[in-house]
């Protein structure tokens, strides 16, 4: 058993408390920057709804702003996003390289897509649920949190999924300008020396992150859906 | 008491101005269950959502138990809401809570108690008949049961207002009835103003004492239902009476001139506009004035207590006797028409 590991992955096995590491720094930029997206994402997303033209909290010019801000985002290419947002980071975090110096771009990368995902997600509900809720004299906040959320929490779910599943690989990009993690550990090894079963191994390792990922989401999809 | 007076609502599309509401004036009494009556755009909706200004007026004031709305602030605003309840077509449940969950809330605005809030939820479900579905979800529930729920949530509040946009146009006839049978019981019961909204002259026959009606904006008739429905001065009107009846096929048979009378025939059409229907009155002017009816049409139903509706048919005898026939019904409120005579 021993050496049939050893014949089909050699060079992980020297490697595998680097593996270790490399993994915690991949889950450790997923749940901070993954963290702070969301929360801009929903922000962003919800502004966008209640704002657009007819709804709770109508407002043209804060609506145009924000919706022309996220397609300009939305249009970088993260690679340059990485090298545009370095004097950013080092202004923000101190830093910009590391897993910490890529919390910006992967916050900056992320939020733009996730908001309009969150957007889809609330323009879902039905116009006559809003109008209920405001004929009971519920305010725009409760609107918001106990109508437009409340009622979204399978679609915003399902959104986090295929959001989270794009951040893991944006990290693996942030990796490759030194940001450590999967992505970092995979070039270095498998690319860079030849070392395809580093790759191989690297690859299965996300795609069981990818599957955790599905699973918890799916889960809660399923209890929240009536 | 609410009170509309003057109000315009008109919405910009692109271009295009839309004038949805145009000068309507209107008072609607405690406690009466009053109708608005139009085809599908004239403008109903826009109308009872100024009622609680879920659209606010372009012109005019709303009066709402002598407050006016459209001077108050928007937290003012949400207060007067809640005394308000409001249900709608396709009943807008809220489909992530429990039925249970849904009545309660409209009441989560205060901190009240949550067994408190349950008790009162229950309450309100027992009076629409759900008791036992409280743990449902509206997916699991029927069209009529989803009003009913929506009903409870309306009345959560305790308003004194309950306003219904086509509350019943997407529920079958028996349903229909029922749900009609249950908003007839809280006016009753609870002294519930209530305001209905429809295209369907059946719902407002059933349960309004006034009516009003919507045409293109503008509210072109209005009166007790026995009477706009009896006497309709406007098309409009009588377009809804005559979808709903057989005389006006009378027009038609006139019109289509495929009818040949007799020198001593005259098609006639007699419409009862109040009490006396029950008399045999038919029976009555032929035995009395030696006349020949031969009835083609007849078309009698109640509006509250008093019949409407009429007889078609070819009066036959001497033109003095059948005057004084036309002549002892005119007495008797009912409306002689002479639709078409022999052309001699
Ligand atoms: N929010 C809106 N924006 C633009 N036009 C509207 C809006 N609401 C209603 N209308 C228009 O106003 C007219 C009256 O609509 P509505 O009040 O819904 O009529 P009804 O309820 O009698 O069918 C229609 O022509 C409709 O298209
Ligand atoms: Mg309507």
């Amino acid at each position: 058993m021993q050496e049939l590991i050893n014949a089909l992955i050699p060079h992980v096995i020297p490697k595998l408390d680097e593996l270790w590491i490399s993994l915690w720094q991949t889950v450790y930029m997923m749940v901070v920057s993954g963290g702070i997206a969301f929360v801009l994402g929903v922000v962003f997303g919800v502004m966008l709804i209640v704002t657009r033209e007819g709804d709770i909290l109508e407002h043209r010019v804060c609506f145009a702003v924000l919706d022309r801000t996220i397609n300009i985002f939305r249009s970088i290419p993260f690679v340059i996003l990485l090298a545009a947002l370095i004097p950013v980071s080092r202004l923000i975090t101190g830093t910009a390289i590391g897993t910490t110096g890529a919390m910006v771009p992967l916050v900056v990368g992320t939020v733009p897509f996730f908001s309009r995902q969150v957007e889809s997600a609330l323009a879902s509900i039905d116009r006559g649920l809003i109008e209920a809720a405001q004929s009971m004299g519920l305010s725009p906040l409760g609107i918001i949190f106990r109508v437009y959320l409340k009622e979204s929490i399978p679609n915003i779910v399902r959104v986090t999924q295929i959001t989270a599943i794009s951040l893991i690989g944006l990290t693996a990009m942030a990796g490759a300008i030194g940001g450590g993690g999967l992505g970092d550990f995979a070039i270095r090894y498998g690319h860079q020396r030849g070392q395809t079963d580093v790759t191989y191994v690297t690859v299965v390792v996300i795609l069981v992150m990818v599957s955790v990922i599905q699973r918890v989401g799916n889960l809660i999809i399923k209890r929240t859906t009536h | 008491m609410i009170r509309l007076s003057h109000v315009s609502k008109s919405f910009t599309r692109g271009k295009e101005r839309i004038d949805a509401v145009r000068d309507v004036s209107l008072e609607i009494n405690d406690g009466e269950i009053f109708g608005v009556i139009g085809f599908s755009g004239a403008g109903k909706s826009t109308l009872v959502r100024c009622i609680n200004l879920l659209e606010r007026p372009t012109s005019g004031t709303v009066e709402v138990g002598g407050l006016e709305l459209t001077a108050l602030s928007p937290a003012r605003l949400r207060e007067v809401r809640r005394g308000m309840g409001m249900i709608f077509q396709h009943f807008n449940l809220m489909p992530s809570r429990t039925v249970l969950e849904n009545v309660i809330f409209p009441l989560q605005y205060r901190k009240i108690p949550r067994e408190q809030m349950e008790q009162k939820a229950r309450g309100l479900l027992r009076r629409v008949d759900l008791e036992g579905r409280a743990a449902a979800y509206p997916s699991e529930l029927s069209g009529g049961q989803k009003q009913r729920v929506a009903i409870a949530r309306a009345l959560a509040t305790d308003p004194k207002i309950l306003l219904c946009d086509e509350a019943t146009s997407a529920l079958d006839p028996t349903t229909t009835q029922e749900i009609l049978a249950l908003l007839r019981s809280l006016n009753a019961d609870l002294g519930l103003t209530i305001v209905v909204i429809t295209h369907e002259m059946a719902v407002v026959k059933s349960i309004c004492s006034r009516v009003a009606v919507m045409e293109q904006g503008r509210l072109v008739e209005q009166g007790p239902v026995l009477k706009v429905f009896s006497s309709p001065r406007e098309k409009v009107t009588r377009d809804f009476v005559g979808a709903a009846s057989n005389l006006s096929k009378a027009d038609l048979l006139a019109a289509s001139g495929t009818l040949s009378l007799r020198p001593d025939e005259r098609l006639v059409r007699f419409s009862y506009t109040g009490p006396g229907v029950s008399e045999p009155l038919i029976s009555t002017i032929t035995a009395r004035y030696g006349l020949v009816m031969n009835i083609l049409f007849a078309d009698v139903e109640l509006i509250g207590d008093s019949p409407i509706g009429g007889t078609v048919g070819i009066l036959t005898g001497p033109t003095e006797r059948v005057e004084g026939a036309f002549a002892y019904l005119r007495e008797r409120n009912v409306r002689v028409e002479v639709l078409q005579e022999c052309k001699s």
